[in-house]
This record gives structure tokens, C-alpha cells and sequence, in this order.
């Protein structure tokens, strides 16, 4: 248990290390929330789709903020030469991943819920109280979608080295091929498939589903189907790992990996 | 080639192979501009009067600002961390024309998200795109890309002289973008906003260049924008010029040019 | 006219310590420093780290103001006539940095000649020729990341003659280099003097500044604590000897035991693995040795050998420690 909460804390601390903390706020905060203004605004001027539809997509997909957290957060344990260590811990790796995860979901619904609250004072966005119930539980399977797929872009940036540079590019797509700003059926196949494949699709169609007025059941199964999307991709990131370090043991570049 | 002229020239040809090398400016000039304008693509192809050129433009824009940005802010603090600017500054060249010379290096490279844009455009989404005032475009253009650059010059002192401030200038990145009218004009953001909208450089060469494009531009309104652009230049770069005296003073007084 | 000229110059450094209640710290770096260097010398200033020489340098070299007092180079003042001192002016400090890494090391002198104007006909020629010199023609069109420090610092090298200054600062050069680079830059540097040009080196070797040296300038915490050629100041230690004891687990009690022998000036420990190298100053050697080993008792000799002083005591008179 006490790996559990150390783990995590050390995850979270790693965000606030080089930066002071009004800088931090307000890159943190503000941020999310200028770029949904940004894209939010073009949709509007688009005109296809009423507001609310950018405005809902553009919210969830707020998600890539835990999700970025967690990718560099796993990229400076690697700089700071402390991964190897943890890798041969005797510790669960389970208990590591979900320690480190907990704070970053946390972190990252209530990224997602100030930029509701944005949406809904600044531009007016106004979802019935009945959509509320699962509002909430799609602002959950966001975080955690997300922090999944960061758990594997965290493993993927052993390989590609950069773990920002990865991060923003995986942040784009997600706005570009996750329904956020164009609806998927926009999109030419290829990208709709790999749109499907991406987490946040599914919440952010349940989320504007629930915005219109759809029942909390009719909408579990895409939530379930983000979760395990989620899952999936942090199964994956799971293999990445222990792939990469069971070549490390072999080269003997476990500090180098 | 005077000698001021090589300065600039030989800074310029630096600065762009530093960038070559750096992947968080080749992710401001490529991948950001190509993102955003293949969602804008997408997203504005259904307006009835959609121009394609519209796009190019205006994601192209986001790309010249993010790197007049980025590299004003941090040049001259990079050179302070490589150990250069102590070199720099007892050279007999000029701080202001060292400086200049690199930001143009750093214009010159950030015209690629025009052509990633542009691409985007022709390529990607095979359209047909159109400038129907050739002339003013290209004119709107050199005065646009002018002022960009004489920003980036004005950060550089800013960027060392007030060191918060400089983490806090990287925060205008959107925000530019979004006051500026690149990619949606400025009366779908609240009347309160307008005035500042106009105090941007960015948003006179968006008018200038969205405007020539599409040819709805008259030639009064042009150079009415041109002439922002100007003035705004000539006060950066005096602005500019006296803040990079007073840094580099302070700076030998304190004893700061280097790290150690 | 003196190359150099430095009148009275002081250096203080302000700085806050302590993290919640800051004080404001004044650190005098260079003290009422009075100096005059004449076209064509090398001069050396020696000193221990911290004494003020890189700040020196700094000043002379326009990166630094003097907080009072002034200083000229070529009877022109470093503060207000600093665009006239530059092109006139190179250096070099000690380290790895000041180099564009990504940039090979042709293109790092190129840019570097383009910022002092060096005529467009001559750039490309002369730019060859300091490679070779250097030894770097090889290595020329590698990045300088791949450089190992000696070769950067040979590159700084190059750089520094790009413009044919009259006037050459070399702060610690030899820092860090294998003892055959350290031996082909003091050639280089011995060579450039011949050449006629003015050379301030600091360093802290004191055989390198007792070999290439005219004149030396021994500076300890901001003040110039001695000056002269150097058989002049190993005048200074004339009627110094040195007695050297080689000892085996010498105590600090034992050392203090040393100290306040009448006959003895200074005591230098130097460790040597399991043997200590005691260095005694004093007057009277003869009659100092018996007091010294009295005063050891219990503790192992080796060697005692009794010597002239050299330069090196002069320093260790002077500044009251070796470094």
C-alpha cells in the first residue's frame, strides 16, 4: 500500500519540478482551456454543427492532459536514471502502475470539469440536469482512457526517445480523429478506423449523447468500450515495457533503455 | 558584403541550422501547423463561402507566430547557457545585429509551415488554391513576415530581462491565434476584445493577407494595415534596440553574461 | 604606451544569501589593483582560484565593468571605449563551453570570423591556416560535440587569432589538456610572443608561468601581492631555504608543534598516499633542522633534504598556501 501512495506522489511531484507555480497553474489551467476556445470558435465559424458539439468534444478531449502527464512523467524517471531501480524491485508492477496512475486520473478529471465549467460560463453550454449522472461518468472514463494511453506512449518514448515531442503529436490526433472537432464519419476510413481505435471516441459520442437527453444504461456500452480501450493500450504499453527491458538485461543497457 | 550585412547573413545561416537540429521547432513549423489545418479543413469546408486559401493562410500564420515566439523569447538565453554570449558580446559585432540575424534565420524557417500548409491544401485535399490579389498578397506578406520578426527581436531582451516574464510569454501562443483572427474572424469574440485585437501586429497581417487572398481587400484598407505593421516594427525594434543596450550593461556591471 | 593599464581598479560582486530572510553579500573580487603591461610582454598572473584573476580578464576583456578605479587596453578605456578595444582584443577562457556544438568546427570559426569583419578575400584562407595550425584540419568538418576538450580548446584557439589581435588573454589554457597538447599550446603561445603581440596569461601552474613569463603578477584575494620578473621575485625567497621532511602520519598537533618554532615561517603539508611532504620555511636551516625534528617526535622520518627557495615558495610566502 505504501508503494501504492509513494509511487504516486513521486509521479505527481515530478510535474511541479522545474516550474514555479504560477507558471504552472497557469500553463496547466489556462492552456486546456485556450485551446478549446481556439478550435471551439472555428467550429462555430464552420458552422456545420452547433456549438455545443465542439464544445463537448473539445472538453473531453482535455483527457490528453493526464495522459501527457503520466508519458513524462515516466519519460523523467528515465532521465533521472531511477527506472532501473524500479524495474528490479520485487514490487507488484501492477501496484506500481496503478499507484502512479490514481493521482494522474484524479488530476485529470478535474482538468476536465474546470473546462466544463469554462464552457458552460463563457460560451454558454447548457446540459440538462439528467445528463449529469453521466457527464460525470464519462469525465472519469476520459481520465482513465487517457492515463492509459499515456501509460503506453510512456513506453513507446523508450524507443522514439522523445517523450513530448510524442505526447503533443498523440494530442493532436486525439483532437483530429477522435470525434472532438470532426465527426468520424468525416474522416476517410483509414482515419475513422484508427480514430476507433484511439480512447476518448467513445466518451466523447456518450457525452453528446448525454448532452441530448440519452438514459445513463443506453450509454455504458461505449463507456465500457473506452475502458477497455484504455486498458488495452496500457496492456500494451505493459509488454512495451517489459519487452524493452528484458532486451536491456540481455544488452546490459538497462540504464541506457 | 558590409559588414553589417554579413553579421545578419552569417547569424541567419546559424540560426537556421541550430533549428534544422531542434525538435520542439520543427514540431512549431510541421506537425502543429499541419494539425491545425487539416481540422480547420475539415471543419470550414462547409461554410457556402469556404476558401481553401482561408486555411493555408491562417494555419500557416500560427506557424510564423510560434516560432517568433519561441525563438525571441529564448534565443539570446540559449547563447547565455552555450557559453556564446559572453563571445558575442565582446565581439566587436553589434548584440542587436547578432540577434536580428538569428530571428531572420528563425523566419526564414518558420516560412515552412506556409509550404506544410500549402501543401496540405493542394496535396492532401487536392483543392485548387487561389490568390486573387497576387501583388498585395506578396506585399502584405514582406510587411507581415517584417513585423513578426521585429517581435521576436523585441522578446529577446524581454526574455532575459524579465525572467518569469518569459514563461509567461509562452502562454501566448493560442492566444494570439485566437485574438488575431487567424482562423475565424474576430466578431465571433466578445466586443470587449476587439481593441486588443487591433493592438496586434498578428491580427493587421492576418487582415492584410486573408483580405488579399480572397481579394475582398481594397487598396486603402491595405495600406491602412500595412502601415500598423510599420509603425508597430519601427517601435519594436527601437524598443528593442534600448532594452538590449540596457540588458547587456546590466549584464556586464552584475557580471551575469555568462552562467558562472 | 602601455598595452595594458590598471588604475586602481576594484571589482565587488553583490549577492544574497539564505533563502528565507536574504542577505545582501558584498564579495570584493579585485581590490585596489594597480598594473601596467607593455606592448609585447607576456605576463603572467599567477594566483589560487578565487583570487580574482578570471575577473580580471573579464574586465579587461569588456565583459566586466570595474565597480571603480579604470582600466585601458591600448590607452583606450575597456568601459567607455569598448568598441574600440574589441576587435583589437582575443581570449580564451578555460572549458568546454562557448561553442556552437551542432556546428563543425570550420563552420564555428567562419561564423565567428564574420562577427570580427575579418576581410571576405582573406576568411577562407586564414581559417585554414589556424586549423592546421591548431591541428584540427583533419577534425575540421566534424561537429565540435565530437570534439574532445582539448580539441575545443584548440578551436577556442583558432578562434582567437581569427582577427589578428595585438593583444591575447589566455585565462587557465592549459586546464584540462594532456601534458602534450599543455606542451604544443605553450610552444604556440611562446611563438606568439615572438611574434610580438602582448600576452596576459593566468594560470595557476607555477612552472608554466616561471617558463614562458617575463613578468609575473601574483594576485591573492583582488590584490596584486608581488610583481616582477621571475628571478626577481625568487629574490623574494633569496634568503629562503626549504627543508623538506618526508614523514610518515604526521598529526595536525605536531604540525602546530612546527608552526610555532621561532625559526620556522610557513609549513606546506602535502599528502603523498601514506606519506605526508612537509615543506618548512625558514631562515636558518641549519639550525632550524634539529628544532624541526625535535618537534616530530614519536613520528616517522623518511627523507630531509634542504633546497634554495624557488618560485613556487615565493607564492606559498606570498599567498600563504599552495594549491
Amino acid at each position: 500500500m505504501r508503494l501504492f501512495a509513494v509511487n504516486a506522489l513521486y509521479s505527481y511531484k515530478a510535474l511541479f519540478r522545474w516550474q514555479s507555480p504560477e507558471a504552472y497553474v497557469l500553463q496547466k489551467m489556462m492552456f486546456p482551456l485556450i485551446q478549446l476556445t481556439f478550435f471551439a470558435l472555428i467550429g462555430q465559424f464552420g458552422g456545420s454543427r452547433p456549438l455545443a458539439f465542439y464544445l463537448i468534444g473539445n472538453c473531453i478531449a482535455v483527457a490528453f492532459r493526464p495522459m501527457f502527464s503520466i508519458t513524462t512523467a515516466i519519460a523523467d524517471e528515465r532521465n533521472g536514471g531511477t527506472l532501473p531501480f524500479l524495474i528490479a524491485s520485487p514490487a507488484s508492477r501492477i501496484v506500481l502502475f496503478f499507484g502512479r496512475a490514481t493521482l494522474h486520473v484524479i488530476d485529470g478529471m478535474f482538468d476536465i470539469v474546470v473546462a466544463f465549467a469554462f464552457a458552460i460560463v463563457v460560451f454558454g453550454l447548457r446540459l440538462p440536469d439528467s445528463s449529469l449522472p453521466g457527464m460525470a461518468l464519462a469525465v472519469l472514463v476520459a481520465s482513465l482512457a487517457a492515463c492509459g494511453m499515456g501509460f503506453f506512449l510512456g513506453a513507446l518514448a523508450y524507443v522514439v526517445l522523445d517523450a513530448v515531442f510524442l505526447a503533443n503529436v498523440v494530442m493532436f490526433a486525439l483532437l483530429l480523429l477522435t470525434g472532438a472537432n470532426i465527426p468520424l464519419s468525416e474522416l476517410p476510413a483509414p482515419a475513422r478506423a484508427f480514430g476507433e481505435a484511439l480512447p476518448l471516441t467513445h466518451t466523447i459520442a456518450a457525452a453528446r449523447a448525454y448532452a441530448q437527453g440519452l438514459e445513463l444504461e443506453a450509454g455504458l456500452p461505449l463507456l465500457i468500450g473506452d475502458v477497455i480501450l484504455g486498458l488495452l493500450w496500457a496492456l500494451g504499453g505493459f509488454a512495451l515495457f517489459t519487452l524493452l527491458e528484458h532486451q536491456a538485461r540481455r544488452r546490459g543497457t538497462l540504464e541506457a533503455v | 558584403m558590409i559588414g553589417p550585412a554579413r553579421v545578419l547573413r552569417a547569424a541567419a545561416a546559424l540560426q537556421i541550422a541550430q533549428l534544422s537540429a531542434n525538435l520542439f521547432m520543427l514540431f512549431c513549423v510541421f506537425v502543429q501547423p499541419l494539425f491545425i489545418a487539416v481540422t480547420a479543413m475539415y471543419i470550414l469546408r462547409h461554410r457556402p463561402d469556404f476558401d481553401p486559401m482561408y486555411v493555408v493562410v491562417g494555419a500557416g500564420l500560427s506557424g510564423l507566430w510560434s516560432v517568433a515566439l519561441f525563438d525571441g523569447t529564448w534565443a539570446v538565453q540559449s547563447e547565455r547557457w552555450q557559453g556564446t554570449l559572453e563571445l558575442i558580446a565582446a565581439s566587436p559585432a553589434p548584440v542587436m545585429l547578432v540577434v536580428g540575424g538569428r530571428m531572420l534565420g528563425s523566419m526564414a524557417f518558420s516560412l515552412l509551415s506556409m509550404v506544410v500548409c500549402y501543401a496540405v491544401g493542394a496535396w492532401l485535399f487536392g483543392y485548387e488554391l487561389v490568390v486573387r490579389d497576387p501583388l498585395g498578397f506578396i506585399v502584405a506578406f514582406a510587411f507581415g513576415l517584417f513585423s513578426l520578426w521585429s517581435i521576436a527581436v523585441l522578446l529577446s531582451p524581454i526574455g532575459i530581462l524579465w525572467r518569469t516574464a518569459a514563461r509567461f510569454l509562452n502562454v501566448l501562443e493560442y492566444p494570439v491565434y485566437i485574438l488575431a483572427g487567424f482562423l475565424f474572424p474576430i466578431l465571433f469574440l466578445p466586443g470587449w476584445s476587439n481593441p486588443v485585437s487591433n493592438l496586434l501586429p498578428p491580427y493587421w497581417a492576418a487582415v492584410a493577407l486573408h483580405g488579399t487572398a480572397a481579394g475582398t481587400l481594397s487598396r486603402p484598407e491595405l495600406m491602412l494595415a500595412l502601415l500598423v505593421l510599420v509603425l508597430a516594427s519601427a517601435i519594436d525594434l527601437l524598443l528593442a534596440r534600448s532594452l538590449l543596450q540596457m540588458v547587456l550593461r546590466a549584464a556586464r556591471r552584475a557580471g551575469t553574461l555568462s552562467l558562472t | 604606451m602601455p598595452a595594458i593599464e590598471l588604475n586602481r581598479v576594484r571589482r565587488v560582486f553583490q549577492t544574497t544569501t539564505g533563502v528565507l530572510r536574504r542577505h545582501a553579500k558584498q564579495i570584493v573580487a579585485i581590490d585596489d589593483l594597480s598594473l601596467t603591461i607593455e606592448e609585447g610582454e607576456l605576463f603572467g598572473l599567477l594566483g589560487p582560484n578565487g583570487a580574482g584573476k578570471t575577473t580580471l580578464i573579464k574586465i579587461l576583456t569588456t565583459l566586466l565593468i570595474p565597480t571603480s578605479g579604470s582600466a585601458r587596453v591600448l590607452g583606450h578605456n575597456v568601459d567607455r571605449e569598448a568598441a574600440w578595444v574589441r576587435p583589437r582584443i582575443g581570449f580564451v577562457f578555460g572549458g568546454e563551453r562557448g561553442l556552437y556544438y551542432r556546428l563543425s568546427g570550420r563552420e564555428n570559426l567562419v561564423y565567428f570570423a564574420e562577427l570580427y569583419s575579418v576581410p571576405p578575400r582573406e576568411l577562407r584562407a586564414r581559417v585554414d591556416g589556424l586549423l592546421e595550425m591548431v591541428g584540427l584540419r583533419d577534425r575540421a568538418n566534424e561537429r565540435v560535440e565530437t570534439y574532445s576538450r582539448g580539441m575545443k580548446q584548440r578551436l577556442h584557439l583558432a578562434r582567437m587569432l581569427l582577427h589578428q589581435p595585438p593583444v591575447l588573454f589566455l585565462d587557465e589554457p592549459t586546464i584540462g589538456l594532456d601534458p602534450i597538447g599543455a606542451r604544443e599550446l605553450r610552444e604556440t603561445i611562446a611563438r606568439l610572443h615572438a611574434e610580438g603581440k602582448t600576452i596576459v596569461l593566468t594560470t595557476h601552474y607555477m612552472f608554466e608561468a616561471d617558463l614562458l613569463c617575463q613578468r609575473i603578477g601574483i594576485i591573492n584575494n583582488g590584490k596584486l601581492v608581488a610583481e616582477g620578473s621571475p628571478d626577481r621575485l625568487k629574490q623574494l625567497v633569496s634568503d629562503l631555504s626549504v627543508v623538506e621532511l618526508e614523514v610518515f602520519g604526521a598529526t595536525a598537533a605536531a604540525i602546530e608543534r612546527l608552526r610555532s618554532i621561532d625559526l620556522v615561517d610557513s609549513v606546506v603539508v602535502e599528502q603523498r598516499e601514506v606519506r605526508q611532504l612537509l615543506r618548512v620555511q625558514t631562515r636558518a636551516a641549519d639550525r632550524a633542522v634539529p628544532l624541526l625534528v625535535a618537534a616530530l617526535e614519536g613520528i616517522e622520518i623518511g627523507r630531509v633534504t634542504v633546497r634554495e627557495g624557488t618560485l613556487e615558495d615565493a607564492y606559498v610566502r606570498l599567498v600563504g598556501r599552495l594549491e
